[in-house]
């Protein structure tokens, strides 16, 4: 039997032919030995798998049960439930988020660098890097006889700014 | 499902009276373990329920819930499968080693009954040692009267994938089955 006619056969066992078609193939399978026994032994086939898993052969595992559907619906609901909050409960996580947020804000307001500090430490905490400078030149100390004083520090300022 | 998806009161409900043996049928056939079909069941319900928002109405109903039903039950297979291989070395009996004798349960049912068990028995044996794809393939093509296209969009599959796997699986079921199937050919 060739590949064709095979699934032709198989379309026709698996209903899938239109009702013209199905005409057709049927004047086929009474004119061909072949595929009438093809077609025979599908439908044996199939019959054979209805006995073994049709709704008769499983009935007993497949039972419906009230107890069953009440777990369903309670099982639904639960996570339902679990998925809706009650307004209260909405408004409290909205209230904690806002204090939260406000707590965090004036943790990182209050302690930024230098927030605290009067105007002449903020002025040196500013020119830090001048200080640092500072010490390169004080290495070579007397030779250019420097003083590690706050004008002496407004003297390399300007310089190293620049 | 539309009213269940647009949540009308009670209609998950009446969802699940109308679907549970189908729901129940479909889990069993593919995982032949009944000890596991409520909750597999239960868990399809739910599934679906969580799912009812996606569901698309240019799809059929049974399309959408079978493929629920498959995946499902594909987890649960390979699960089970991993779990039997870890305990490959427990052996079989209860906790106090004494090995387990089946009651035979099939004393008095007459003759031609238990051809027909035995007949059942054999068939079911031939699907159960076809490839997992194949033998979900024929079930669904069987018992949950699904097309070609459907099974494809159940178990994301191509249609031509699909009619070969369908026609591996009756061929390689029918070899099995020859010696209780009328027929004699095998071309």
């Amino acid at each position: 039997m060739n590949e064709t006619l095979r699934e032709l056969l198989i379309d026709y066992l698996d209903g899938s032919l239109p009702p013209t078609q199905r005409a057709e193939v049927e004047e086929l399978i009474a004119a061909d030995p072949s595929a009438a026994r093809f077609v025979s032994e599908h439908q044996e086939l199939w019959a054979a798998l209805g006995d073994a898993y049709g709704d008769q052969a499983i009935e007993a595992a497949v039972q419906p049960s009230d107890a069953f559907r009440a777990r369903v619906t309670a099982e639904v609901e639960s996570s339902s439930a679990a998925r809706a909050w009650p307004p209260q409960q909405l408004l409290a996580l909205a209230a904690c988020l806002a204090l939260s947020l406000t707590l965090f804000t004036w943790l990182l307001t209050d302690r930024a660098p230098g927030a605290q500090l009067s105007g002449e430490d903020q002025h040196v905490v500013r020119y830090l890097h001048v200080l640092q400078e500072y010490d390169v030149v004080d290495s070579m100390g007397a030779a250019l006889d420097l003083h590690a004083d706050y004008d002496v520090l407004r003297a390399f300022e300007g310089e190293i700014e620049g | 499902m539309l009213a269940v998806a647009a949540d009308h009161p009670g209609a998950f409900e009446r969802l699940v009276v109308v679907y549970e043996t189908r729901v129940k049928a479909g889990v069993y056939r593919s995982i032949r373990d009944a000890s596991s079909v409520d909750d597999l069941s239960q868990e399809v319900f739910l599934r679906l329920y969580k799912a009812r928002h996606r569901y698309q109405p240019t799809a059929r109903f049974e399309t959408f819930l079978y493929r629920i039903i498959f995946n499902l039950c594909v987890n649960h297979t390979q699960y089970q499968a991993r779990r039997r291989t870890w305990s490959l070395d427990t052996p079989v009996g209860d906790d106090e080693g004494r090995t387990i004798d089946p009651e035979d349960t099939r004393a008095g049912v007459p003759l031609d009954q238990l051809e027909q068990d035995e007949r059942a028995v054999f068939v079911q044996e031939a699907v159960e040692s076809l490839p997992d794809s194949q033998r979900r393939a024929l079930l669904l093509s069987r018992f949950e009267g699904l097309g070609y296209e459907e099974i494809g969009q159940v178990m994301d599959l191509s249609l031509q994938a699909v009619k070969s796997l369908l026609w591996r699986a009756r061929e390689n079921v029918r070899r099995k089955l020859q010696p209780i199937l009328g027929g004699s050919s095998d071309e």
